[in-house]
């Protein structure tokens, strides 16, 4: 009976890794959604600063109220769930791999910005215009805290 | 990181100890149920205090809960 429970334990997800799924999720979707259209008022060079506020305002807002909804209830349709060594770990070995894809969007950027010098009168300006710098920088940012995720689910299943 | 655990003995302990939980253990030592499942399966190598505490637990060495993994001999 005790080592049907212990497997059963393997292959059930914590508390701590439904959070991180549903976190992954969320912020997913919701910047697959953002960031396909904001590509398509690049490609139509159409980028209007309304609505591109609008845009980035309404996904923060739509961002915060999944998480608070999602997260609150798994708060209350689970027992309390306390953080140890194991999880601290998870997170701070995850949080490197986070700056490491970090670093690479910031070269990104870099490379980006020397690149639209060259690109100024060409027909591709438009991708190298201050706006999809941004774009890109965000993007960047986005990847690493999906990078977190990834990180800590693969941790949590495989090991640290 | 993961093909580098140590191995240990602590559910065959935990038999020995009047089938202890997993959670029972943890809650004595100050862990979560998950990670004591991550130690005994050898996805988790824990903190030496942690390990001098499973160990003190149930009254043995560190060295009889946990070994080193078998490395393949070269040549």
């Amino acid at each position: 009976m005790s080592s049907m429970l212990d497997m059963v334990a393997m292959v059930e997800l914590s508390v701590r890794e439904k959070s991180i799924c549903g976190s992954l999720v969320a912020v997913l979707v919701i910047a697959i959604a953002y960031f396909c259209r904001t590509a398509s008022w690049i490609a139509a060079d159409a980028v209007d600063p309304g609505e591109v506020a609008g845009l980035s305002v309404g996904a923060l807002i739509l961002l915060i109220a999944v998480q608070l909804v999602f997260q609150g209830l798994l708060a209350l349709a689970s027992r309390d769930d306390p953080t140890d060594e194991r999880d601290r770990l998870i997170a701070a070995v995850a949080s490197r791999n986070a700056y490491i894809v970090l670093q690479v969007g910031l070269w990104l950027v870099i490379c980006h910005i020397v690149a639209a010098m060259a690109m100024q009168h060409t027909a591709a300006a438009r991708w190298f215009a201050p706006f999809a710098t941004a774009q890109l920088g965000l993007l960047a940012a986005i990847a690493a805290e999906l990078a977190k995720y990834c990180s800590q689910l693969v941790y949590y299943r495989r090991g640290i | 990181m993961a093909g580098q655990q140590i191995e240990n003995c602590i559910r065959e302990l935990r038999r020995r100890h009047g089938d202890m939980t997993q959670q029972q253990l943890g809650d004595t030592i100050g862990v979560t149920r998950q990670t004591v499942i991550a130690i005994e399966n050898s996805k988790y190598s824990p903190s030496l205090a942690t390990a001098f505490a499973i160990a003190a637990v149930f009254g043995v060495r560190v060295d009889e809960v946990f070994r080193a993994p078998q490395r393949p001999r070269r040549g």
